[in-house]
């Protein structure tokens, strides 16, 4: 299959729903061999394992949390016992709850922790093999625009994907002698996902202070996602690459 | 529809701006590019890519503008643009001069707003993409020369504003950071200097001018929804 992705082996963490669908999608238009894991949406997970086969993919469609280091250890195994390795891992599974600080119990604060943070140290680590082997590879966590400008962001989601950039710097300097290289996405507000749970009037005051003047679609991100862990992308690592509209 | 982008090239025959060149020109895009030395190196360019090369001192205001002039006469002006034309220079601050500091901000800066200006003038309506690239010199702290680090550091500051205003007009406005590139403007490092950008760089190498252009080339073509953002090709410096 051509395509910029060419025989990529690729798996994408939250991919049942939004921009992990997109960027699972995007990918197997570009010619990878796609993997997803999703956690409890089984209805949306069956959507997107449809869509990925309509657009010509056969997807391994994978059931568990991001936490839970036995599920990371038999997703990583499933991917590379049937792909062989893994040349391409996105970590864009993520939670958070649109809650002021006083009303966030501590539980909904761990979940986060756990969700956005130790999920793609988890995957992280039980994918590196893989790649380490082969010396070469792309990790790209998906942040938030939330991470670093003073917003309306619900703080424990923010800080969670404050962490993300912490992480993904570290860990691009770490095993960036392997070849493998490891890049923050940071969308901004789109049409598909949180969008549709926070009031209006912040949705429109985002618009109102973009540059481009709208939101951005889960498709725009996803291929700026294909571009970023394909082969064209050789010397960025470390990067925080935003795409918010200009806001 | 990259067969239909008008694109410019400010500093087209530098080591990064010919691979931006070959790469457009590739995708069907109809480039224009300018040159200010390399003339033979330029006409060679031109002939292999089908560009149109364009002898032009992004110093003087006048000559910039008189460009954008030409190719709005021939109903060519253009809804691309990728300055990549840089000016370098070492030495300590003591050794700076105001002639010094105003020569390399006259092409490292003024000429960006010079043809921001003229560009945005003659889109007519169009949307529009722009690249601009900048060295890591003015964004991290690594030993360089203030004068140099000071016109990098404005392009940034230049990407986001001008994303802000022209954001309505559906002008996209991004930066392409680039890091030691094994030739062009690193040429002038210290050996010594490079050797650590290559032990402190993540992936411990220096880049290649094809690198970098592949980057501008993507943001210039393939980008609907960033603007004022930085694309990093700095191996992880």
């Amino acid at each position: 299959m051509s395509g910029r992705l060419a025989g990529k082996r690729c798996l994408v963490t939250g991919g049942s729903r939004n921009l992990g669908r997109a960027i699972a999608l995007a990918f197997a238009r570009e010619g990878a061999r796609v993997a997803f894991t999703y956690h409890t949406r089984e209805d949306a997970a069956e959507e997107t394992r449809a869509l990925l086969e309509a657009a010509g993919a056969s997807p391994l469609v994978l059931k568990g949390s991001v936490s839970d280091a036995a599920h990371v250890a038999a997703a990583v195994k499933a991917v590379e016992t049937a792909y062989g390795g893994i040349d391409v891992l996105v970590n864009n599974a993520a939670l958070t709850q649109v809650l002021p600080i006083a009303l966030l119990e501590e539980a909904e604060w761990d979940a986060a922790m756990d969700t956005n943070v130790k999920g793609p140290y988890l995957f992280s680590r039980a994918a590196l093999k893989s790649m380490i082997r082969a010396k070469k590879g792309h990790i790209l966590n998906v942040g938030s625009f939330g991470a670093d400008r003073v917003l309306d962001a619900p703080v424990h989601y923010a800080a969670s994907k404050a962490a993300l950039v912490g992480f993904s710097l570290a860990l691009a300097k770490e095993i960036g002698r392997y070849g493998i290289a490891v890049n923050c996405l940071v969308p901004g507000l789109l049409e598909t996902g949180l969008s549709a749970r926070l009031p209006k009037h912040r949705v429109e005051s985002y618009v109102a202070q973009a540059a481009l003047g709208r939101l951005g679609t889960v498709e725009e991100v996803a291929d700026l996602a294909a571009w970023l862990v394909s082969d064209e992308n050789s010397f960025m690592t470390g990067g925080q690459v935003v795409i918010d509209g200009g806001l | 529809m990259t067969d239909a982008r008008l694109a410019l090239v400010l500093g087209g025959s530098g080591y990064v701006g010919r691979e931006v060149v070959r790469a457009l020109a590739a995708a069907g895009a109809r480039v224009a590019f300018t040159y200010q030395r390399g003339a033979a190196l330029s006409e060679t360019l031109a002939a292999e890519t089908g560009a149109r090369a364009f002898q032009t001192n992004l110093a003087e205001p006048a000559s910039i503008r008189a460009l954008f002039d030409t190719l709005h006469a021939e109903d060519a002006a253009p809804d691309l643009l990728v300055h990549a034309a840089v000016v370098s220079g070492t030495g300590a601050l003591a050794d700076v001069t105001d002639a010094l500091w105003d020569e390399m901000h006259a092409v490292n800066v003024r000429s960006v707003y010079v043809a921001m200006q003229s560009f945005a003038a003659r889109l007519g309506g169009r949307p529009g993409d722009v690249v601009l690239t900048a060295a890591l010199d003015g964004i991290a702290k690594i030993p360089t020369a203030v004068h140099f680090a000071a016109t990098q550091s404005a392009r940034l500051g230049m990407t986001q504003a001008l994303a802000k205003e022209l954001g309505p007009k559906d002008v996209r406005v991004n930066l392409v950071l680039l890091g030691a590139l094994g030739g062009g403007i690193s040429e002038g490092l210290d050996p010594a200097r490079l050797a650590d950008y290559k032990r402190y760089s993540a992936l411990q190498r220096v880049g290649t001018p094809g690198e970098a252009a592949r980057a501008i080339t993507r943001l210039a073509l393939h980008n609907r929804w960033m603007t004022g953002s930085v694309l990093p090709i700095t191996g992880g410096l």
